[in-house]
């Protein structure tokens, strides 16, 4: 759940496992608690209750789990080693901030190239992606609250991509400053609430979307006082 | 001083401190842990991120298992 998955594959994942076991399980997904009941026939049930940790999403981790979860279906992989090879996937991995800090920047530099932005619209959003990132980066590792932080690197990464407009640079101011903030944009949480709403899941799917919409709210909220401040028009 | 101005200048310093001190405290917390060498390129596979049932395990495969020996 904290990498991103949705709540159906979750629970094909987990059901697939039960099953190579020849245990049932009977789950429910709550917002930030799991509550899993397993059995075997003629056996006693167990049930276990499981908090969703607050971790950064990570497609990696859901595909191995995924793989993971095919190798125990498929007799590939006994029990101890499926739990050394789980223990393995979720422990917390050190990524590259300088190369993940890099990559944003180019690409939210590409979504201003996308929408119509001239070449120095787009160093100009790259530059404030840099600083807004990075400025996410240290914001998110002294553990301060997402909403703050979505708010204050929006704020800052407007600021920054309002040069074009202050000092009269490029021919596209505009579509620097509506692009500055797009690494900011809660996509996956979005898309996942819309996913489980369709698969009516919908307690998962309306905190998912609630989630998305306070951090776009944030989002929208820095955005707008930075364009207030730098006295650029919205209408 | 007119207040965008004035707003982009404050802004900018603030942000440029922030990462000043920030650097500062990596470079110091980096040489009390000792040296890491991390790389600013890795390598993957797409299997990392790409998996369909059915495909092969990485342990399954073999580089030098050509299908048409045979022939």
């Amino acid at each position: 759940m904290a990498s991103g998955a949705t709540c159906i594959r979750l629970e094909k994942n987990v059901s697939r496992i039960a099953a190579a076991y020849g245990m049932t399980v009977e789950m429910t997904v709550m917002p930030r608690h799991i509550h899993l009941a397993a059995t075997r026939e003629g056996e006693e049930i167990t049930t276990y209750v499981a908090t969703v940790r607050n971790q950064v999403i990570d497609y990696t981790v859901n595909t191995r789990l995924s793989r993971l979860s095919w190798a125990i279906a498929d007799g590939k992989t006994d029990f101890r080693e499926a739990e050394k090879q789980l223990k393995a996937i979720v422990a917390p991995r050190k990524g590259n901030p300088l190369m993940e800090l890099l990559l944003v920047a180019l690409a939210n530099a590409s979504f201003c190239r996308l929408f119509g932005g001239d070449g120095m619209a787009m160093a100009i959003v790259g530059l404030a992606t840099l600083a807004g990132y990075y400025l996410k980066q240290i914001m998110l590792r002294r553990k301060i609250d997402c909403r703050l932080v979505f708010l204050a690197c929006s704020f800052v990464s407007t600021v920054i991509a309002a040069s074009d407009t202050l000092f009269g640079i490029g021919s596209t101011p505009d579509i620097a400053i509506g692009s500055s903030v797009l690494y900011l944009v809660p996509g996956i949480p979005f898309l996942n609430s819309f996913s489980d709403f369709l698969y009516r899941r919908y307690l998962s799917a309306f905190v998912r979307f609630s989630d998305a919409l306070v951090l776009t709210c944030c989002l929208s909220t820095g955005l707008c006082a930075g364009m207030l401040l730098m006295h650029i028009g919205m209408f | 001083m007119d207040t965008p101005i004035l707003t982009w200048t404050l802004i900018i310093a603030a942000v440029a401190v922030v990462f000043i001190i920030d650097a500062i405290y990596k470079v110091k917390n980096s040489r009390k842990e000792g040296h890491r060498h991390s790389h600013i390129v890795e390598s993957g596979s797409e299997r990392e991120m790409f998996f369909a049932p059915g495909d092969a395990r990485p342990s399954d495969l073999n580089d030098y298992d050509y299908e048409f020996e045979d022939l």
